[in-house]
């Protein structure tokens, strides 16, 4: 069980280490066990999903959840980037921001966003926000990515 | 024909005259003629009863010779005839009608003298001739003949003829020099008058006066002329001072006009359709920086100082105002030294009675220094939204670690905290939170007029309807009764702003109940002329009334957060939300727990104009 659920592998690209630190909290509140990796901006996403160094033997992400206002590469650019590249499309990515504004919204999903959640300030709201995303993403996909990469290693 | 054009033609003088001799010498001819025949007459009865006398005489003288048959004395009776020379031939002649007794002047000799009939006379020849009987004793004793040559008669009648008409011809010589003075009296007033309104036509005097000449019709004719020329003198002066106090009008208003355009910086210009010639007032010289030597004034010259980005936009608009579109453009121009400034341009075509386009009038404002404004304002406008989103994300995170840690630790520490401490975490909590939710307001503020959608045509009743969708666990928490009534038209508006200033309106409403008292609330919609008014009044806490006037504005709470929650902005919103769409918000209570009514007037457009003008 285990072995399974922890195969199923999340990019976090956020570049407050403490908002990074509240999302791993909301997984675990909800007793979500992943494979949790995190980078900082755009461009360590690409290069993690690209495998450059130092990401060569990192695994490929089953769902990426996307910061927007970060330093260096945003998280549209990031998101369009990832999108252009056919080896990474089929990744579905959330997008999590403090934005509420409907032009974030818009835009992201104009881009390519599976979903777009908003980061509230209470931490009971975060746990019910992480309690949906993960259904709607993460719970209902496991069985999926688990056969999927159970296959390749067969 | 020929004599009457020339009497038409002809001076009066001349006429007049002619008219005089013409009367004069006919009626001294007619006169001359009567008198002569006269004359004739007379000379020539005169002279047969002169000579029927003499016969008798000598008949009666000759009787008794006849009767002695004594030829020698009727011969010597006969004789006596040349004291009379005119009578040139007598013959005596017996009862039988032979010749008793001959008397002839030498050279008129001849026996051939026609024998009359007695008691006769006949002229002939220049002669005339007379037969006589005589008698004796009241026997018929013979007949005498006497011829008489008429010549010296005819001679006399000749002179006298010649007096006559010497005497015409003297009278009418003398009636022509009369008529030749007298119709100076006549002519000489009417050439003057001529010659006086010849001065006045060719030197435009009307000064000038004719002299009078009598009371006669000439007279009255110049006395006319005169006050005629009076009025029309006056008349001039007052034309000549009415002109003058006009171009001074002109020129003080155009003085004007100049000065308010070069203050307004706007200028005004005539296209002649005809010819292309252009007229700039100075105005427009002043903002194209050219002047009437560097322009050629035509409308290619004036497209050529147009920018060239923006010369087919221009020329576009140009051609429609053609065709009876007026329009009103902004576009660039570019100065002889490049600087390129920005001009606001009106024009519209003027026709003639058949619709003819005749010329386009048109305005042209110097705006540079408004659109650097504007230029100014959106980049201040980007400035503040980008200032707002640094607001809404930068400041937000690290409130949003606050809370979030804080939390946190409480919960990690709950077995160890006490009620004061875990209150003393909460209040700290709740900061965060209240901060964080003001920030989101004023963004939330911010943005309404500077930032989102166009107006467009919306339906006011679908939008309520999406606001109470959103409310409906607020009516359903409260048992909120709502009543929705009126006119709920289409309207000219931002959806998302009239969504929320329903849903803020509505959702106020709601929250300020009164404990205990359920919730009846009024929706209603009016469409007055022009305008729709939206109120939604409730039997909630209602109003202190001088408090009214702080409802409107930013962060003003009119009651206690303890009792209601809330960030003080949204009815501030409201307002800023109504004015965005041109329209006013105000609220009324009859004081506190007597319930409040707020209502939003907002301008109503005529759909069909819009769609006429097309874009929206």
């Amino acid at each position: 069980m285990s072995a399974i659920a922890e195969t199923f592998v999340i990019l976090l690209v956020e570049d407050e280490k403490t908002d990074a630190l509240l999302v791993k909290w909301a997984l675990e509140e909800n007793r979500v066990s992943v494979d949790l990796r995190h980078v900082l901006d755009g461009y360590e996403a690409l290069a993690y999903l690209r495998r450059q160094v130092p990401f060569a033997d990192a695994p490929r992400p089953d769902l990426i959840l996307l910061d927007l206002n970060m330093s260096r590469m945003g998280g549209h650019e990031c998101l369009a980037a990832i999108k252009q590249e056919s080896a990474l499309r089929d990744i579905p990515v959330v997008v999590l921001s403090t934005s509420y504004s409907a032009k974030d919204v818009a835009a992201s999903l104009e881009r390519g966003a599976a979903d777009y959640f908003t980061k509230p300030m209470d931490i009971h709201q975060l746990a019910e926000t992480f309690r949906v995303l993960s259904e709607r993403w993460i719970t209902s996909h496991m069985a999926d990515a688990a056969q999927g990469k159970g296959g390749a290693d067969e | 024909m020929m004599l009457g054009a020339w009497f038409r033609d002809a001076p009066i003088k001349r006429k007049l005259l002619s008219i005089g001799l013409l009367t004069s010498g006919l009626a001294l001819l007619l006169i001359s003629l009567i008198l002569t025949v006269k004359d004739i007459a007379e000379w020539r009865s005169r002279t047969v009863t002169e000579l029927t006398t003499y016969a008798r005489v000598i008949g009666s003288n000759a009787a008794p010779a006849m009767l002695f048959d004594d030829r020698k004395a009727a011969a010597d009776i006969l004789s006596a005839l040349s004291a009379k020379p005119d009578i040139v031939h007598a013959i005596i002649y017996d009862k039988q009608g032979g010749e008793f007794a001959v008397y002839y002047v030498t050279g008129h000799g001849s026996a051939a003298l026609p024998h009359a009939a007695p008691g006769t006379s006949q002229f002939a020849f220049g002669n005339l001739i007379v037969s006589s009987p005589f008698h004796f004793k009241g026997e018929l004793m013979g007949s005498i003949s006497l011829e008489s040559d008429l010549s010296s008669l005819y001679a006399g009648i000749l002179r006298s003829i010649g007096l006559i008409f010497l005497a015409a011809f003297g009278v009418f010589m003398i009636a022509a020099f009369l008529f030749a003075k007298l119709q100076k009296a006549i002519v000489t007033p009417l050439l003057d008058m001529a010659g006086v309104m010849q001065n006045v036509i060719t030197e435009q005097n009307f000064a000038m006066r004719v002299e009078s000449s009598g009371k006669d019709e000439t007279g009255r004719l110049a006395d006319t002329f005169n006050a005629m020329l009076g009025y029309i003198q006056l008349r001039d002066t007052e034309l000549a001072q009415a002109r003058a106090h006009l171009e001074e009008e002109v020129a003080r208003r155009t003085a004007r006009l100049t000065e308010a355009q070069r203050i307004a910086h706007i200028g005004d210009w005539e296209l002649n359709i005809a010819d292309n010639a252009l007229v700039w007032s100075d105005e427009v010289y002043r903002i194209f920086g050219l002047t009437p030597q560097l322009f050629d004034a035509s409308y290619e010259a004036f497209l050529q100082a147009v920018h060239p980005e923006d010369r087919q936009f221009v020329d576009d608009h140009v051609r429609a105002a053609l065709e009876q579109q007026p329009y009103g453009i902004d576009h660039r121009i570019v100065r002889l030294d490049g600087t390129v400034r920005y001009v606001h341009e009106q024009g519209e075509i003027s026709c003639d009675r058949e619709g003819r386009a005749l010329k386009m009038l048109g305005t042209v404002q110097d705006i540079t220094e408004r659109k650097e404004y504007e230029e100014e304002l959106k980049r201040s406008n980007v400035d503040l939204e980008q200032f707002s989103y640094a607001v809404s994300h930068d400041m937000r995170q690290p409130l949003r670690m606050i809370s979030s840690y804080l939390q946190l630790i409480e919960r990690s520490l709950s077995g160890q905290l006490d009620n004061e401490k875990r209150d003393y975490f909460n209040f700290a909590i709740d900061g965060a939170k209240r901060i964080d939710q003001m920030l989101v307001a004023l963004l939330e503020y911010s943005r309404v007029g500077r930032v989102g959608e166009p107006p467009t045509w919306i339906d006011s009743r679908a939008v309520l309807d999406e606001a109470l969708q959103f409310l409906q666990p607020a009516i359903a928490e409260a048992r909120a009764k709502l009543d929705i009534s009126g006119d709920w038209p289409r309207i000219m508006a931002r959806h998302d702003e009239i969504l929320r200033l329903l849903q803020n309106l509505i959702g106020n409403a709601i929250k300020y109940r009164v404990a205990g008292r359920v919730p009846e609330i009024t929706v209603s919609g009016e469409v007055v002329k022009n305008e729709w008014r939206l109120c939604v009044a409730d039997n909630g806490v209602g109003i202190i009334p001088d408090q009214i006037k702080r409802l409107f504005q930013v962060f003003q709470r009119l009651q206690s957060r303890e009792a209601y929650e809330g960030t003080g902005i949204g009815l501030a919103l409201c307002r800023k939300i109504a004015e965005h769409h041109k329209g006013r918000i105000w609220a009324e209570s009859a004081g506190e727990g007597q319930g409040s009514r707020f209502c939003v007037v907002l301008p109503v457009l005529r759909e069909k104009l819009t769609i006429l003008g097309g874009n929206i």
